[in-house]
């Protein structure tokens, strides 16, 4: 069978949605519908392995449940555990956006969603940014041991200050630099801002969400009856 | 008819919050020019390039008097995103001036911004892709390219809205010898091309037989050079043309102190094979070689921070190691407080900061220094340590002639008490300070020589091959 | 009051990806106490990241700061798959409390700044703990099926709401309220240096 592809804006809709509904009806209806559907959706797309590892955590999950359910004085066990069952299908989905999607195609999900250009603009910055402060961490603290002043539990508040307040400081002065970089860039423009990533809906992303909300009416005929 | 594609006349800017500023700027460039902008640090050099760029007034506050006009429209009647549809800049620091991590998201980023159908991107891209050979460097990971493939992207991104005048601010400070002279090549094209260039840097090395105006700034004034000759005949002091012509005399080598650091047969993935090294106290050895020859890795196994896979680094106690940015490594509340860090004596403190004429700056925070001032805050670490081995990456990296001048001084005066390592793609500054030459080539040291007149001409021989290879 | 220019825009992002790193640090370090740790995440992530609030309060110091980096985590965590309504709208409602507490004016008290990041951190921690409890209470059946009482069940529920609702509230408020006077004294040298140099 031949893999589909599907739009990065239709797998974050369904995870927006979904835990929301918790609120709405049975939850146990819910859990079960969300575990089928997202086991569908990597079958659909061809995500076997993940698919693999999906179950696996899923079934020890639901093993642990069932077992501290089932023994008396522990059974407040499976209250905690149930509660991190319930988002494992959305993890899944969230794990398939991640590995899947770069970050140019995620953020053109922004614009499919008409977010405002300057906070578009402003996740663009942050998005870069993460990797490359996480980068600059470990300058920092090789720098911190070539100083001799490197990181020390014994010392957590002083380590902590050293480890953060330059890159602080430096996040100050980086605003300038790219602030200008970004206005020669045009990210004040007035014109609508488009994205090159992102795609028109096909049927399959039509169908996909279509059948995630039928399957939610569902949800909501069964608590009815 | 209107040649001049940009033209100034009686420009003044004056910042809000200190007395400097710009006068009486006049001068037009036409188009197809060559120009090159340069003066020292506070010359007044980067306020008239932010009035160029658009930067002043709308992002930095003052007050702007006189003319400007680009194609015989006002700078005035253009609003930003208007203005830089018509001049593309690219900036220095490869750090701030990317927004994305993909080559092919950050050159459709402008066009994003500017509401471009998908479509349009495409051919606009195809078009870029051509026009600057960069058929290689579709759809990478920023971060893995080198120096010289992220000038060519944030170059080819400048011209993504077809900007037929290019800013460049300080090209030089982040390419190595070859890259800059690869990239004085790719101006004299751009050029052929229709192009109007303004450089504004302190080297020009590259630019020889380029240039076809020189803006010079000095204290807030400007003068005009209509030709490269005219210039040069100007006896500004400022950094050479010719740098192989300068004539420096050669420091006194001293091979009877200490050694300091051993390495012996070290080897260490693809990037070092098999090095053999003996650092002494009162030398001062230059690690030469393009990008990716492994000088960094090199220091890095003097500072321990990797482990070779074979071989012994031996080496007393960690090296002081002052990297090329300074805002990673300090840490401190006040000038005063980051030395304090280094060692707490206050005698000593004050003398390295009168040393370095830095005692006015004592209660400053190190974050509000000059570039230049946390260069010499750094200097004066090295000073105050008890270290046995002192390296530097790249000192001299944005450094207008004086400051290069001041550095090498200082540089020269920690060898009385360690040894020290620079890594330098700064010829100049290398005839200043070198005793030794180390030039590391693909993880090997291929030559390893006393720097004096008879070995002069092996050293110039290294830079000529180095600008071959990229 | 002043508003935001596209410079401040731009200098809340990056502290923004500052503050997303460490707000990953401190979602692993709060996994050690399960599940209780993951509604007091926030709280954990506050205490660290109070110094990042107390910086751009003095920094940019403009109203819709906090909305805005809060806006700003949102969207990451929506085009990451972790984005869902209710914790949306506590998140931002919270964050513009939190600017009307503190952004309005340039130099806010400490104590401001301390209950404006603890209304912050407390947005983001009801997102998870609402919907949460909803869930509990369509589980009670299954339990009641398995021989417990239902007035058993119904004090069960309210213990584990209580734990993870009341408590929870209460403890990410006050690591976030303290984080904020972390921050400020650490950064306290660091901003002394004016009154120094004018001496």
């Amino acid at each position: 069978m031949k893999s589909i592809k599907i739009n990065p804006i239709v797998i974050i809709l369904i995870n927006v949605i979904a835990p929301t509904m918790y609120i709405f009806m049975s939850g146990k209806y819910l859990q079960i519908y969300l575990f089928t559907f997202a086991a569908a959706l990597f079958v659909l797309m061809g995500r076997f392995k993940r698919l693999a590892g999906y179950l696996i955590v899923y079934g020890v999950m639901m093993g642990i449940y069932y077992i501290t359910l089932n023994i008396k004085g522990i059974q407040f066990i499976g209250l905690f555990i149930i509660v991190i069952i319930q988002s494992v299908p959305c993890i899944a989905l969230a794990s398939i956006l991640i590995s899947k999607y770069n970050s140019a195609q995620l953020l053109s999900a922004l614009e499919t969603m008409r977010v405002p250009r300057v906070l578009v603009v402003a996740v663009t910055i942050t998005l870069k940014y993460i990797p490359t402060f996480r980068r600059e961490f470990s300058y920092i603290t090789e720098s911190m041991r070539l100083r001799g002043i490197g990181f020390t539990w014994k010392k957590p508040i002083k380590s902590f200050q050293y480890f953060i307040i330059p890159q602080l400081f430096r996040c100050a002065a980086l605003a300038e630099e790219v602030t200008a970089a970004g206005l020669v860039k045009g990210i004040d423009a007035p014109m609508r801002r488009t994205s090159y990533y992102e795609e028109k809906a096909t049927f399959a992303d039509v169908a996909v969400f279509a059948l995630f909300l039928t399957g939610l009416a569902g949800g909501f005929v069964w608590k009815l009856m | 008819m209107e040649t001049n594609v940009i033209k100034a006349d009686d420009l003044c800017f004056c910042y809000d919050q200190s007395s400097e500023g710009i006068n009486d700027i006049n001068f037009a460039i036409d188009k197809g020019e060559i120009v090159l902008l340069t003066g020292n640090s506070g010359s007044g050099k980067s306020t008239l390039l932010k009035c160029l760029n658009g930067l002043i007034p709308s992002v930095t506050e003052g007050e702007i008097k006189g003319m400007l006009s680009i194609e015989g429209e006002k700078y005035s009647d253009l609003k930003m995103h208007q203005l830089n549809q018509l001049i593309g800049s690219v900036f220095q620091n490869p750090r701030s001036q990317f927004f994305t991590d993909n080559t092919t998201a950050e050159l459709v980023f402008p066009m994003e911004n500017y509401g471009y159908t998908i479509d349009e991107m495409k051919k606009r891209l195809e078009s870029l892709k051509r026009a600057f050979g960069l058929d290689g460097l579709i759809d990478r990971n920023i971060f893995t390219l080198s120096s010289g493939e992220r000038q060519l992207i944030a170059l080819a991104s400048a011209v993504t809205m077809k900007q037929k005048v290019l800013l460049f601010d300080e090209p030089s400070a982040n390419l190595d010898y070859g890259n800059a002279m690869k990239l004085g090549r790719i101006l004299k094209r751009l050029k052929e091309n229709g192009y109007t260039v303004i450089v504004a840097d302190h080297r020009f090395y590259y630019l020889s037989n380029t240039i076809d105006k020189v803006l010079f700034m000095e204290n807030g004034l400007l003068k005009v050079c209509n030709s490269e000759d005219e210039f040069k005949k100007g006896n500004y002091n400022t950094r050479s043309f010719d740098i192989f012509s300068i004539d420096i005399p050669f420091p006194i080598n001293d091979t009877s102190g200490k050694n300091v650091a051993r390495i012996e047969e070290v080897y260490y993935k693809d990037i070092l094979k098999g090095i053999n090294l003996t650092l002494r106290k009162g030398e001062i050895t230059v690690l030469i070689g393009n990008n990716g020859a492994g000088k960094t890795t090199l220091a890095k196994t003097l500072c321990q921070s990797i482990k070779p896979d074979k071989g012994k680094v031996d080496i007393n106690g960690l090296p002081f190691f002052i990297m090329q940015d300074p805002d990673y490594q300090l840490f401190g509340t006040s000038v005063q407080n980051e030395l304090e860090l280094v060692k707490n004596d206050q005698g000593a403190i004050d003398n390295v900061l009168s040393y370095l004429g830095l005692s006015k700056y004592r209660y400053k925070h190190p974050f509000d220094l000059s570039g230049g001032q946390k260069q010499r805050l750094q200097i004066a670490m090295a000073m105050l340590c008890d270290r046995e081995l002192i390296i530097f990456d790249e000192p001299t990296s944005g450094l207008d002639v004086y400051s290069m001048l001041s550095v090498s001084e200082q540089v020269k005066k920690l060898r009385e008490k360690a040894g020290v390592l620079v890594i330098s793609h700064d010829y100049e500054f290398i005839r200043h300070v070198a005793n030794r030459i180390i030039y590391l080539n693909n993880g090997v040291i291929e030559k390893d020589f006393i720097l004096d007149r008879t070995t002069l001409s092996e050293l110039n021989n290294i830079f000529i091959k180095m600008q071959e290879e990229e | 009051m002043k508003i935001l220019k596209i410079k401040d825009v731009v200098m809340v992002a990056l502290l923004t990806a500052l503050y997303f790193i460490i707000y990953n640090i401190a979602g692993m370090l709060a996994m050690v106490f399960g599940a209780f740790g993951h509604a007091i995440s926030p709280g954990i992530c506050g205490l660290f990241c109070g110094i990042i609030m107390y910086f751009v309060s003095r920094k940019v110091g403009k109203f819709l700061q906090f909305t805005l980096m809060q806006a700003i985590i949102i969207l990451l965590f929506t085009i990451m798959g972790a984005g869902y309504i209710p914790w949306v709208i506590t998140s931002i409602v919270a964050a513009v409390i939190a600017d009307i507490i503190a952004s309005r004016e340039a130099n806010p008290p400490v104590w401001k700044l301390g209950v404006a990041s603890g209304v912050f951190h407390v947005g983001q921690a009801l997102g998870s703990i609402i919907p949460a409890m909803f869930f509990m209470e369509s589980y009670k059946e299954d339990w009641i099926a398995r021989g417990q009482t239902a007035e058993q069940m119904d004090a069960w529920v309210e213990a584990a709401s209580g734990a993870l609702g009341v408590i929870a509230i209460v403890v990410v408020f006050v690591l976030a309220f303290a984080g904020i006077y972390v921050g400020y004294a650490l950064l306290k040298n660091h901003f002394a240096k004016k009154e120094l140099q004018a001496a």
